[in-house]
């Protein structure tokens, strides 16, 4: 082609690509140079959110909610259908008791690696919870089990958005804050707010934990109006989390 | 999410224009002819219904890591545009009457902060590829009702006596305030609140 | 040549009279202090980008200016989102999609795709000042009037982890009374439309004082000097 051809087509290419390759290289240095100090941020934030529900105790490793309560069918279609042979659904289903209201539980004191598996398992079929609760870790005081830390998803005015509650081995909430900043900014979702809700619920358990203003002593439940459907959410999802400690720790 | 709880969010209770303030330079001044106002909306349905599925696939599977994620506003910003780009010539051929340009002064690109901002909602979910798509045209339908909440109301209110520095677009926001107040309301916790 | 510059703060300032950018100004606008931080990016990125695409206006291809534009714009986008999720992560979770969304705001295309393609470097940094400040300032307005009505409170500072109540200034009188709705999305609305509206009376009634003394007697040399002052393109 000659050199007009070049002129009128080529060169234009030329320039947008030397356009894009330098916006990438931006795009790549810039990342490059700050993907460090992001990671470092955000661990040391998700380390100090734990340890502030925690109250001052160690909580141990993370192990998803899922694998623990599962309903009949789920179990059925998801996990034993698909096994290979009788071997290995024997396995699964030492691995798992049946409770009344048709839902499967994971045994309690099962090994390690055994528990670990499933997950693995659970997280490749795709079983998604769609319960409260999310994560939960053991945490230990001096030896013996001290209670269970909870990664709870509250549904609030406004949206979802999870907390971090701490129980004891009986049920008992002892301490609950929110774990991320808000989703999207707004009156009704406010951490001081959201805080200052959760400090109602906390020494309640099981049942006895309010959903209502009204269940509250006093005049406490005054405070509670404006955020009922808040205050709601919170009470509802702290209630699952103790009902599931109560499978964890049975009391 | 289960299905109808992704409509839900995304068309109302998270509906990107009047809650998520998402798209409102072509808002202000929306088109007057319903064909012409359907065939947008349709036409941005599609797009957000394509880039949310391409960018759940490629932001979640893809683009992770620390340094690859800081591609991703680029990719899509490219990708929207590109789809953009193509219903566009698409419409262009098949319905010349029909034109996307929603806003008077930036054609085209002023649609760009809802389709770019819807991508992005998307992708704070752990949807599946299908989810994100059904998110994205869940969006796009809200973005339909906004644009024929949005043209009706003006139609209306150019008739009336309105004071002269309120009129236009001091009007139109004020409207959508009032307007955004039942959305506000479509709340998924309020409603189950409610109706158990 | 000051003309660049103070244009953009009132007479066509870009949320109230020119009506783009209008996305971040409804929603960041909650808190004072980062309203202000969101001002304060959008006016870098536009700074940066009028000074590069005017640098650059005759290596651009003619027909490749939006692309060029758009992929410049959305480099600094990532940059800044990037610098604000290492400095600051509390300010950018709060600030959330609209950092990444300065990549499509329309001030930043509009100002860098026509005003400096079309003139030097000097003008259109002038330019891009004068509209990035008149921005920020409006965002500004908008955000203190929301909080302060809506919440009672003024935030000075931008939120940060540490010590999430630092820098907010309780006013006196109305954080007794803070009207929750208003810190909502309709509260954005209503504020912008009535802001907008008393920008439109503000001009209108400047109209009339020119207009005013245009017919005036002196109206020789006053007429001469409103016509020669016909403002520049967009």
């Amino acid at each position: 082609m000659n050199r007009a051809d070049f002129q009128t087509l080529v060169r234009p290419f030329l320039k947008l690509g030397a356009i894009v390759v330098a916006s990438a290289a931006v795009v790549v240095a810039v990342g490059l140079a700050t993907a460090p100090a992001i990671q470092d941020k955000t661990a040391r934030a998700e380390a100090d959110r734990l340890k502030e529900a925690a109250g001052g105790l160690l909580p141990g490793s993370r192990y998803a909610a899922f694998p623990l309560t599962m309903s009949r069918s789920v179990f059925d279609e998801q996990l034993l259908k698909p096994c290979p042979n009788d071997a290995a659904r024997r396995r699964i289903s030492a691995c798992y008791e049946m409770l009344p209201d048709d839902t499967v539980v994971l045994k309690r004191g099962l090994p390690e690696g055994d528990r670990l598996a499933l997950s693995l398992l659970i997280d490749s079929i795709g079983y998604r919870n769609e319960g409260a609760v999310r994560a939960y870790y053991p945490i230990e005081g001096s030896g013996y089990n001290e209670g269970y830390l909870l990664e709870l998803q509250a549904r609030c005015f406004g949206g979802d958005f999870n907390l971090l509650a701490r129980f004891g081995t009986d049920g008992v909430l002892r301490n609950a804050v929110p774990a991320a900043d808000m989703p999207a900014p707004g009156p009704w979702r406010e951490r001081a707010t959201v805080i200052r809700l959760l400090g109602f619920f906390i020494g309640a358990k099981g049942a006895g934990i309010p959903v209502t203003g009204e269940a509250l002593p006093g005049k406490a439940g005054d405070a509670v109006t404006g955020a009922s459907v808040t205050f709601r959410g919170l009470g509802i999802a702290l209630r699952e989390g103790s009902r599931f400690v109560s499978r964890l720790g049975g009391y | 999410m289960s299905v109808f709880s992704i409509i839900v969010t995304f068309a109302f209770t998270g509906n990107i224009v009047f809650i998520q303030f998402l798209g409102w330079c072509p808002l202000v001044r929306p088109p007057k002819k319903m064909p012409i106002l359907i065939g947008s909306a349709c036409a941005i349905a599609f797009v957000m219904t394509c880039s949310s599925f391409v960018a759940q696939v490629v932001g979640r599977y893809l683009l992770v890591g620390p340094v690859l994620s800081t591609f991703r506003i680029m990719f899509f910003v490219l990708l929207v545009t590109g789809f953009l780009y193509a219903t566009e010539r698409i419409v262009r051929r098949f319905w010349p009457a029909l034109r996307l340009a929603l806003g008077a002064s930036v054609p085209a690109v002023g649609a760009n902060c809802a389709l770019l901002g819807t991508v992005f909602l998307v992708l704070k979910n752990d949807f599946t590829p299908a989810e994100g798509a059904l998110a994205g045209f869940s969006a796009g339908v809200g973005f339909f009702l906004a644009l024929l909440i949005m043209s009706v109301i003006k139609e209306r209110l150019d008739r009336e006596n309105v004071p002269r520095a309120l009129r236009g677009a001091p009007l139109a926001f004020i409207t959508a305030g009032l307007v955004s107040l039942v959305f506000v309301a479509l709340d998924a916790a309020l409603l189950s609140h409610l109706f158990g | 040549m000051l003309k660049d510059f103070t244009k953009g703060l009132i007479r066509r300032n870009p949320v109230f009279i020119v009506l783009v950018g209008l996305c971040p100004a409804l929603a960041v606008t909650v808190q004072f202090a980062n309203a202000l931080v969101l001002g304060a990016c959008v006016l870098g990125a536009l700074l940066f980008m009028s000074l590069f695409v005017s640098l650059l206006r005759n290596f651009i291809p003619a027909n490749f200016r939006v692309p060029a534009v758009l992929l410049m714009l959305t480099a600094l986008a990532t940059a800044a989102d990037q610098l604000l999720k290492a400095l600051a992560p509390a300010l950018s979770a709060r600030l959330g999609i609209y950092v990444p969304l300065i990549a499509v705001n329309c001030l930043i295309l509009g100002r860098a795709g026509t005003f400096a393609f079309a003139h030097a470097p000097g003008r259109s940094v002038l330019d891009a000042l004068g509209m990035g400040t008149g921005f920020t300032l409006a965002l500004g307005l908008i955000a203190l009037v929301r909080e302060m009505v809506g919440s009672g409170t003024i935030t000075l500072l931008p939120i940060s982890a540490a010590d999430p109540s630092a820098g907010v200034v309780a006013v006196p009188g109305l954080s007794e009374v803070p009207v929750a709705v208003i810190a909502g999305p309709v509260g954005a609305f209503l504020t912008i439309g009535f802001l907008m509206g008393l920008f439109n009376a503000l001009r209108a009634a400047r109209e009339k004082a020119k207009a005013a003394r245009a017919a005036s007697p002196e109206a020789g040399e006053g007429k001469g000097r409103a016509e020669a002052e016909g403002e520049p393109e967009a």
